[in-house]
């Protein structure tokens, strides 16, 4: 019987060649916007493959100052003095604490008199426990490094490749900004969009070396994100409660009275602008929500007119024999294929889509493959397309008389 | 086989009833080939409705080969026109995006136990008892109107009911055309199916065995 459904659908799809194709790019394109905002948000937030550890780190990435007025601040990365003051108190309670640089820095190498710009960052040897790197040769450099050996390096995989080709480079130098580093690690690229672990070349910062240069009461500007690894995400709350105690306990600098740091979630760090993943996924579900209805009732309206159109069939189905329910899953069989079809073109330009975007350098996503679950999300929205757009009309035409459907009308 | 009591039939919208059938009683027996005859209007098609349960009465009673319709749900009543039932419609009502031999299989799509390869082979018998097997792959937009309803026969002998309701089967087609069918018609009658036809052809209905006149919605020979 379903084969029997499925030469009827390729038919129906045939015969009206503009309106199929009107249902089909309606729900392809619905699904390669919704795949690509999916894929995109899983990428950032859900499933970051170089930050595993995500879901259980904290960043304090701004410190701000306020007078009593509230009239004037200053802000900017958290400075050692209140590192010392307000993050080290935590030491004992979280499971690692890293330092790295907020942003990249740029960086030239000159390979056969040509000038490359590359993105490097500073970290210290936590930042390569917090993160899950790849290493395709070599290892990251360890604390003992950073304080006896700080000219190593560890490079991206094709920045590599450009310079030295398909070869080990493990105790080869490259020259950095002239001077030179000695390579000691390889990993696999890490795109862009990776905010906190981004870069092509990673080399050490001696925090601890910093620190105790500085005077007492430093409010200098530092350009140095803090990561902080508690022990599990449930520990999240007591660990922020401790920090805001801290912090309240801090004298800021003259002229201001008010001291404001938020230890930030990881997606929290991403979207900046709000409070909480679940905002976010609130607002993902809702844009889902509202992006699917249009098409979705456009395609009721289209499947109620295609099935409408064959009402006489109805009518010569039910004479021989078919159930309502027989007639209102054969109509939510055929939308489901129709619908599973403009998946396939929806799955296909969501990768399409996410390739462009990538290649535009709007945002760097690396390598884009759909994760099971951007696969299974797309698989249900297009089932759930499906099933809603071909449910109504079918159990209406279900229902009518077969005498009024043989008639080619409802009445 | 068909037994009708006291059946009515009528039309209602907000501002008219049409009493479409009058209190008819009948009772067809098995095997008999009955022809139902009157002027257009007078409800011969809803008559023939109700015995193929294609429409529900307002009030009375059908009764099919001793079961009473109207107290069954739509499983029940689908399987008693899916088992028992064969239609014949003026215009074949023939599903156009469906070739020859998948239009005849239909019947049996909804019946259970019954194969693909079974339900091909019934189908191509059916079709060689109306001639046309050597079509079986044509779709109905490239067949003539005689070819239409034999392909309409087929299908409604396919599942071999013990029942055919024809409307006006040869309505649409030339005389020449139209004896083809009701020679058909007369072969499936000698086999032992009941047939109900229903005609405005004087000369058809003398080849059945009994005419049934319908006036304003009542039997009235």
């Amino acid at each position: 019987m379903f084969k029997n459904y499925l030469k009827l659908t390729l038919k129906v799809l045939m015969r009206r060649k503009m309106i199929s194709f009107i249902n089909l790019f309606g729900i392809c394109f619905t699904l390669t916007i919704l795949l690509a905002a999916t894929t995109i948000y899983t990428l950032m937030v859900v499933s970051n493959p170089i930050q595993k550890n995500l879901s259980n780190t904290l960043i304090l990435n701004q410190v701000t100052f306020r007078d009593k007025e509230k009239q004037s601040m200053s802000s900017g990365p958290a400075m050692p003095y209140f590192i010392e003051k307000c993050v080290s108190p935590l030491k004992s309670e979280v499971k690692y604490i890293s330092f790295c640089s907020a942003h990249c820095n740029a960086a030239t190498i000159y390979l056969n008199n040509q000038r490359i710009d590359i993105d490097t960052r500073e970290t210290d040897e936590n930042y390569w426990k917090i993160s899950s790197f790849t290493f395709i040769e070599g290892r990251p450099y360890d604390l003992e490094e950073i304080r006896t050996n700080p000219q190593t390096i560890v490079l991206c995989k094709s920045l590599k490749d450009r310079i030295f080709g398909e070869i080990s480079v493990l105790g080869k130098t490259l020259k950095l900004n002239n001077k030179n580093y000695k390579i000691i690690g390889v990993v696999n690229d890490v795109p862009a969009i990776y905010k906190s672990a981004y870069a092509q070349v990673w080399y050490p910062y001696n925090y601890a070396s910093y620190v105790s240069q500085v005077k007492d009461k430093n409010f200098n500007s530092w350009m140095y994100q803090v990561q902080i690894e508690t022990k599990t995400r449930g520990s999240f709350d007591a660990v922020r409660k401790h920090f805001n105690q801290e912090v309240a306990k801090l004298t800021p600098p003259e002229r201001f009275k008010q001291t404001e740091a938020e230890l930030e979630s990881s997606s929290q760090f991403v979207f900046k602008s709000l409070n909480d993943r679940n905002q976010w996924q609130t607002i993902l579900i809702a844009f889902i929500l509202l992006f699917s209805l249009l098409p979705l009732l456009n395609l009721t309206n289209l499947t109620v007119s295609r099935i409408f159109e064959r009402s006489s069939e109805i009518g010569v189905r039910k004479a021989f024999g078919a159930t309502k329910r027989q007639m209102a899953m054969q109509f939510v069989y055929e939308n489901v294929l129709i619908t599973c079809l403009g998946g396939i073109f929806g799955f296909i330009g969501a990768w399409l889509l996410l390739k462009g975007i990538d290649a535009s350098g709007l945002i760097q996503l690396g390598n884009v493959n759909f994760s099971f679950r951007v696969f299974a999300y797309g698989f249900l929205v297009i089932l759930v397309f499906g099933i809603i757009s071909g449910f109504y009309p079918a159990l209406k035409m279900s229902k009518l008389q077969i005498v009024n459907s043989l008639k080619g009308g409802i009445q | 086989m068909i037994k009708l009591t006291n059946l009515e039939k009528v039309y209602s919208t907000s501002t008219i009833e049409t009493l479409a059938l009058n209190k008819v009683n009948l009772h067809i027996s098995k095997g008999e080939f009955v022809s139902v005859m009157g002027p257009s209007g007078c409800g011969k098609s809803t008559l023939l409705n109700m015995m193929g349960l294609l429409d529900i009465p307002s009030q009375g009673k059908v009764e099919i080969d001793g079961s009473t319709v109207e107290k069954l749900a739509d499983k029940p009543m689908a399987n008693l026109r899916n088992e028992k039932i064969g239609f014949v419609f003026q215009s074949y009502h023939l599903i156009n995006d469906l070739n020859v031999v998948d239009n005849v299989e239909l019947p049996l799509l909804y019946r259970k136990g019954v194969s693909g390869k079974v339900r091909r082979q019934k189908a191509l018998t059916a079709l060689e008892k109306v001639g046309l097997n050597a079509r079986t792959k044509h779709y109905p937009t490239q067949l003539s109107g005689g070819q239409c309803q034999r392909v309409a026969i087929a299908r409604a002998i396919v599942g071999d009911p013990e029942i055919i309701l024809a409307d006006e089967p040869t309505g649409n087609l030339d005389s020449e055309m139209g004896s083809e069918i009701m020679n058909i018609l007369l072969d499936l009658h000698r086999n032992g199916t009941t047939i109900v036809m229903v005609t405005h052809d004087e000369t058809l209905a003398k080849l059945t065995q009994r005419t049934i006149r319908l006036f304003d919605g009542s039997v009235v020979n």
